[in-house]
């Protein structure tokens, strides 16, 4: 196994709000390795993005405030990083691609100055003859047609996914170790979706980043992402390769969440929804935050008081679960799947 | 200008109907009924096939574009900046043009009225000064003065709006007391002690000479960019919540760079407004500054001070008030024009009628 390029090792966040505290991201703990592509998975505020922009000094502080951990990149911590040396690396060895393209571009300036900005900020000195060779390269690379035209064009005269394309472009300019991209694809329509999956795969070849692929969509995380973080009420619930998250999960929220989605290759007449809402962030229920929605859990004492440590299952830490019942996920996923595939056959 | 406008708009809609009639597949035209889909894309969005691979030309405007369209449309606005600029051509070669100097006397027509002969066509003061080249000569200063007074206090207004709004916070508040306190002083008070403390005369503090007009445009310049560093901070502190913001952080851009290449330019439209009100402004409260003898002092000649000199005079000397006074009206009225043509022109929610 290599050495991973970025670790993040019990990072805890939260948030001062009229209301009380958001314990945004409690003691969240991964690595990214070279190359790979890891998934981030959760419902809406589930820390999943909070952890990420965290590491890149974007969470504005205040409100949030920063209570414990590190995120190392190359030996690194990025969290105690001289402001100006985080700038350095932002964009440049870590760059972002943002959910809405339709907002994440300044109407002002056109794609092609907005691009070359990105590469300039970070190579000064480079020309603005050699920018615009490079910023047409990657818009060409990325899709784009006609590129050089279409560099002197502004914002609003691209489409929703051309305009996902020129940001995959910006995050790609210097060549990136790891490229965070927070829901790229939400804000698309599904057709545009596969196309932007295509982009994003050439542009992981072109740069040999490793991906953190924030999202909600299980289908785009089972069709990029090589390991999976599961994250609930800001904390990993569980942690794994693709193939063993979506075949043998080890957590009940993960069965929930395999359950409430529709597959094509089974043969489901029933969606079994996670029953319940997501809990409140600022008073999280005692013990396993998942309990109160637990069907696995039945109420029993260990889950109200004590938080369930990440335990291994599987070598080399490579596989995860935060439940104290980890053992029964298996029999329990077996018996959800039947009472799907019973309640079909009746 | 609309006449082309309409030319090209009218030929924008023809490649379009042609494309879309051609387009289609021969079925559909014909009306059988058939529904055929339309061919699925591959890879590039369907408005690049029409914008590109099919070669039709859809010219791609600018905002700026937009609002240059926009502007001329508004004939007042287009009037005034022609008056504008002959006026201010006047003003800066008026050495060139004014036939006398301001201070050359013409013993033999003291107080002439208004008349073609010896080109005194606003008539001479008292001592026999051309009417004409004094007023032409008032307004090169006044002018001055005036774009002094708009290019200062839009500097100090936007620089501490920007920091105001970008920061907020400690920092925001600080400033905006700051601001506050400058729009609580009575104006013309602070005005008339500023112009008596300072002087009438040029003032010199070590190396740099002041002279009269740059004294007014300091004290003018310093109670009138309150208005546009509370609108500049407003324009921030909404701005800065956009993603687009958020994209440039994450691409590693500085707070300065932010503020300057990607906020900036998104408010130089209430900038622009602003800047051409206070040059409105400017010129009235200098004519009223200099007309209380606070502003600029004779024999500089100054719109305002030209009134009062006149005024002294009674009716008898009519022109000597009615010329200045037409012409400070003229100037403010066309400065006015201007701005609201600028606000329609660059207030981005107004969309073009066709």
């Amino acid at each position: 196994m290599p050495d991973p390029v970025l670790s993040v090792r019990d990072l805890t966040v939260e948030f001062k709000t009229e209301d009380g505290i958001v314990h945004a991201v409690t003691g969240v703990s991964y690595d990214v390795f070279p190359g790979e592509t890891l998934g981030v998975v959760g419902e809406s505020g589930s820390g999943k993005s909070v952890s990420v922009m965290t590491m890149l000094g974007l969470t504005p502080m205040p409100p949030g405030r920063l209570l414990s951990g590190e995120a190392l990149y190359k030996g690194r911590d990025l969290l105690r990083m001289p402001k100006k040396e985080l700038r350095d690396i932002r964009g440049g060895q870590m760059a972002m691609i943002f959910q809405d393209p339709m907002t994440s571009l300044n109407p002002v300036l056109t794609i092609g100055e907005q691009i070359a900005e990105a590469i300039q900020v970070h190579n000064p000195g480079t020309n603005d003859e050699d920018a615009r060779k490079r910023v047409v390269e990657l818009l060409e690379l990325v899709g784009v047609p006609s590129a050089s035209s279409r560099f002197d064009q502004y914002p609003h005269e691209f489409s929703g996914g051309m305009r996902q394309r020129a940001m995959i472009a910006m995050a790609i300019a210097n060549d990136p170790q790891v490229l965070i991209a927070d829901e790229p694809t939400t804000a698309l329509d599904v057709t545009i979706q596969a196309q932007i999956i295509e982009v994003m795969r050439a542009a992981q070849q072109e740069t040999h980043a490793a991906i953190i692929l924030i999202t909600h969509d299980l289908g785009l995380i089972a069709e990029l992402a090589d390991r999976v973080v599961v994250m609930y009420a800001g904390r990993v619930v569980e942690l794994g390769d693709v193939h063993t998250i979506f075949n043998s999960p080890r957590h009940p929220y993960t069965v929930g969440l395999m359950n409430s989605l529709a597959r094509l290759d089974a043969d489901q007449e029933w969606l079994r929804p996670i029953p319940g809402q997501p809990p409140s962030l600022i008073t999280p229920p005692p013990g396993c935050a998942f309990h109160p929605r637990c069907e696995l859990s039945q109420g029993r004492a260990l889950c109200r008081t004590d938080v369930p440590p990440l335990r291994d299952f599987g070598e080399g830490g490579l596989h995860r679960s935060a439940c104290h019942f980890a053992e029964e996920v298996a029999a329990y996923q077996a018996a959800t799947t039947a009472a799907v595939g019973a309640a079909h056959a009746s | 200008m609309p006449a082309d406008d309409q030319l090209a708009q009218s030929r924008e809609e023809l490649h379009v109907g042609g494309l879309g009639s051609s387009s289609r597949p021969a079925a559909a035209r014909a009306g059988t009924g058939s529904i055929v889909l339309p061919e699925e894309p591959s890879g590039a969005g369907m408005d690049l096939q029409l914008s590109y691979e099919s070669g039709v030309e859809l010219k791609a405007r600018s905002q700026w574009a937009y609002a240059r369209m926009r502007f001329f449309r508004h004939r007042l606005a287009v009037a005034s900046i022609v008056v504008l600029i002959l006026i201010s051509l006047v003003a800066i070669f008026a050495k060139q043009i004014a036939p006398y100097g301001y201070d050359e006397l013409d013993l033999n027509n003291i107080a002439a009225p208004p008349t073609l002969k010896d080109h005194h066509w606003f008539g001479t003061d008292l001592l026999g000064r051309d009417y004409l080249s004094r007023v032409i000569f008032g307004v090169r200063t006044s002018l001055w003065v005036a774009v002094f007074v708009a290019v200062l206090s839009t500097l100090i207004g936007t620089t501490l709006g920007a920091i105001a709004g970008y920061y907020g916070g400690t920092v925001d508040n600080l400033l905006m007391r700051f601001t506050d306190l400058i729009l609580t002083l009575p104006g013309l008070a602070v005005l008339l002690t500023a112009a008596a403390y300072l002087g009438s005369s040029d003032s010199e503090f070590g190396p740099i000479t002041l002279t009269q007009p740059v004294k007014v445009g300091l004290i003018l310049a310093f109670l009138f960019w309150t208005g546009l560093a509370r609108i500049v901070r407003g324009v921030f502190l909404s701005l800065r919540e956009k993603e687009f913001v958020e994209a440039a952080k994450a691409s590693g851009a500085s707070d300065m760079r932010i503020i300057i290449r990607h906020i900036l330019p998104n408010c130089v439209g209430p900038i622009v407004v602003t800047m051409t009100l206070i040059i409105a402004t400017a010129i009235l409260v200098e004519a009223a500054l200099s007309f209380l003898g606070f502003g600029i002092q004779p024999p500089n000649p100054a719109l305002g001070s030209l009134i009062a000199d006149g005024q002294v005079q009674g009716f008898e000397t009519w022109w000597l008030v009615t010329f200045p006074g037409l012409v400070i009206v003229v100037i403010a009225l066309a400065v006015n024009f201007v701005g609201d043509g600028l606000r329609d022109a660059l207030d981005p929610t107004q969309r073009i009628r066709a």
